[in-house]
């Protein structure tokens, strides 16, 4: 298995250099942390974060962030959208989605210990890194010329 | 191999798919413009990614167009919804649900590179409580390396890949999360322009795209399908592969490789699926409260709560069916899953006889983190619905048995057992043995007495019987057989063992007769009865009832005891449902 660890390891690396715009944005939101919180913070139209509590306001100065560091995750939710009858017939509740922020920190040690201080407050339900999602497909030979899977004759 | 494959034209005789369901593929786009795919692709049309194409293409690739490759689902649409970071992630899941009632399946052949994400898995439970079929990819990375969303849980399928020679591919993440496997190596499907337009690559990814194709196809033949039936389907019709070796599950596999061709035969005869709800239950236990963060329960806001989770049971008939698979219906019930947080309906089998199943789900008594009382959600257990679904062939349930007759015999007795039979198919065969502790069997006949040489009042032999019924289907009863006196030998031996169940009723005449001071009277049942055996006087007055109560099928004995009456004639009347008889006995002291 180990070698097959390094062959993804190499493939991973061969995508990351050919792709430099993508590791640019890969590592900038990899720094970035989700929270859900209940209270403490609104966000304004343009999605900006305002009225943060003081407790939300030392632990950012703990960092020498300020509000500038936090947006609105979802600055289009509509809260109205929270309750909707499903095919169903029941009633589903969609999360308040304009509670979620999106904090940039400045590195990914600072983004975990970002998410440490969070969760101890009482007002966040939970804090978490973003990420990337990453495909689960490995190309291989294009000429290999079958679809056996569908009907497999030998 | 020939047989390793998922069986798709054949399933392709059956039923080729409805044009107007659509499979979402959440991924990095699909081009619209290629042939095996055009004219239906919807949504995010601006952008055609290579991954999100070789998905398309897998599942429902235009079929019988004269070019190309098939998808498993001929006929579907593809809406093309966009991954990102998790926050886009989220928008993709929930974006493809909203955009019609028509998109039954999500395809999700990625992993979430920061792990375990709430935020996703809040848009996954927004799809399970649609109705919608969640289907990813195990992970690629050739381990038991944990990947999500193939590990959120409730409403995931999690697909990892085979080869055509029905191994597990090379790259397939295990886990017990895992559910199936589909072909997924080497897969030939649409590519990019730029790649010759076709191509054959490897991964989980390839795999989860046949079973999002399946389940599009299987609520297009059944369109009542709930998201939990599909799911139940694809795994009860999956081929059990060799290296599962006799397994119905394991961490490789999960419950095999799917066949395509044997789902869509389960939703025709002879199988019968019944889409069954209940109401009701017993609080079988509590947990002490604790803090939960709670998203989406209709009626509460947002917040941390303080919860106490009670489970709630209710044991319910089974239709009749000869071989019976129970799940529920998570997106129908109302009551919870074991976490409140994502406000997801459950209901799970936990017992099953041949005639009941026993439902599971979990009502919660919640509290502001304050302590103020905010009452049961969603319900009290009494009131709460569990939908569940049946599936298999109707017919008999398989039998069960249990033995009757004296179990303290007296020495030298010769005694009566019965094999008491519930369900199966008639005629019934038997096999009668017995054990006394060396753990050797047996057999045991009419002319086989059970002999006891010792004075040990503690010793005993068990008596056995197996029963199979006409359809092959065995079951088998035992009872221990006490010495209880001291002194011995003791003999008991068995009587009329293999007589059959009875098929009409019956009241026999006493023995003895005449009789001094007890006599048995026997009778017999067909089927179950409300039994009443009644013994008067000459004068037509009642002076005992030996027998007031329900019983099962099968022969009884009732002892008489007439140590405080007079001589003279008695009458002894049996009534067992619709059935009353009528026999004299003659008392002479």
């Amino acid at each position: 298995m180990k070698f097959l660890h390094q062959f993804f390891a190499s493939l991973m690396l061969t995508l990351l250099i050919a792709l430099p715009i993508y590791a640019q944005q890969k590592s900038e939101v990899e720094r970035e942390v989700l929270v859900f919180f209940n209270t403490g913070i609104d966000a304004d139209a343009q999605g900006r974060a305002v009225s943060l509590s003081s407790p939300l306001d030392s632990v950012l100065s703990r960092f020498s962030l300020d509000s500038r560091a936090i947006t609105s995750a979802f600055p289009n939710f509509r809260k109205s959208d929270t309750l909707i009858m499903a095919e169903n017939r029941r009633a589903i509740k969609m999360p308040d989605m304009s509670r979620v922020f999106k904090i940039k920190t400045r590195s990914i040690q600072e983004r975990d210990r970002m998410i440490e201080a969070l969760k101890k407050m009482p007002n966040v339900l939970f804090a978490e890194p973003n990420g990337v999602c990453a495909p689960t497909a490995v190309p291989n030979d294009p000429s290999f010329g079958s679809q056996w899977a569908l009907r497999n004759t030998g | 191999m020939p047989g390793a494959d998922i069986k798709a034209t054949e399933a392709w005789d059956i039923y080729t798919g409805n044009p107007n369901n659509i499979i979402a593929i959440i991924d990095v786009g699909v081009d619209p413009s290629h042939s095996d795919l055009s004219g239906k692709v919807l949504g995010d049309i601006g952008y055609s990614g290579r991954h999100g194409t070789l998905m398309a293409g897998v599942a429902a690739a235009n079929t019988n167009n004269g070019t190309g490759i098939a998808g498993l689902d001929w006929n579907a649409k593809i809406l093309s919804k966009r991954y990102g970071d998790n926050q886009a992630t989220y928008q993709a899941i929930v974006d493809a649900v909203n955009y019609s009632p028509n998109v039954h399946v999500l395809n999700n052949s990625y992993y979430l590179g920061s792990g375990y994400s709430t935020l996703v898995h809040l848009a996954a439970a927004y799809a399970y409580k649609n109705n919608r079929v969640f289907v990813t990819g195990m992970g690629n990375d050739g381990s038991s390396q944990i990947q999500y969303p193939a590990a959120f849980g409730q409403g995931i399928i999690a697909v990892g890949a085979s080869t055509r020679f029905d191994a597990l591919w090379v790259g397939s993440n295990t886990g017990n999360h895992i559910d199936v496997v589909a072909s997924g190596e080497a897969v030939r499907t649409t590519d990019l322009v730029v790649n010759n337009s076709y191509s054959s690559p490897s991964g989980t990814s390839m795999a989860a795209p046949y079973v999002s194709g399946l389940a599009s196809l299987l609520k297009g033949y059944n369109p009542s399908l709930a998201n939990d039936d599909i799911e139940n389907i694809i795994k009860l019709s999956a081929d059990k592969v060799p290296a599962m070796q006799g397994q119905n599950f394991n961490t490789q596999f999960g419950a095999g490789r799917i066949n395509a061709r044997r789902a869509l035969e389960y939703l025709q005869a002879p199988y019968q699926l019944y889409q069954l709800t209940a109401t009701g239950g017993t609080d079988v236990g509590y947990t002490n409260a604790y803090i939960a963060p709670i998203y989406a329960i209709p009626g509460l806001a947002t917040a941390n709560y303080s919860v106490k989770r009670h489970e709630v049971q209710k044991t319910v008939a089974l239709p009749s069916m000869s071989t019976a698979q129970v799940w529920g219906r998570g997106a129908f019930t109302n009551g919870y899953a074991n976490s409140p947080s994502f406000g997801m309906g459950f209901c799970e089998p936990v017992g099953m006889t041949p005639t009941t199943v026993t439902l599971r789900t979990y009502c919660y008594e919640i509290w502001t983190i304050n302590g103020q009382y905010l009452g049961w959600y969603p319900c009290q257990p009494s009131q709460v619905q569990y939908a569940y679904t049946v599936w298999g062939v109707p017919g008999t349930p398989p039998p069960s048995v249990t033995i009757t007759g004296i179990t303290e015999p007296p020495a030298y007795s010769f005694n009566s057992y019965t094999a008491n039979i519930t369900n199966g198919t008639a005629p019934f065969s038997y096999n009668w043995e017995s054990n006394y502790g060396t753990g050797t069997w047996y057999s045991v006949g009419n002319t086989n007495p059970i002999n006891f040489g010792g004075g040990d009042p503690n010793n005993y032999w068990t008596l056995r019987v197996t029963v199979t019924d006409a359809q092959g289907r065995q079951a088998q009863g035992a009872t221990n057989i006490y010495f209880t006196g001291s002194g011995g030998p003791y003999s008991a031996r068995p009587d009329n063992i293999d007589k059959p169940l009875p098929t009409v009723f019956s009241l026999d005449q006493n023995y003895p007769n005449p009789f001094n001071p007890s006599t048995t009277i026997s009778y017999a049942l067909p089927k179950e009865a409300r039994v009443k055996l009644t013994v008067f006087d000459v004068l037509g007055r009642e002076v005992e009832t030996l027998v007031n109560e329900t019983k099962s099928a099968g022969v009884y004995q009732a002892v008489f005891n007439s140590s405080r009456l007079s001589s003279g004639t008695y009458f002894y009347r049996l009534q067992a449902g619709e059935f009353v008889q009528t026999k004299k006995m003659i008392l002479a002291k």
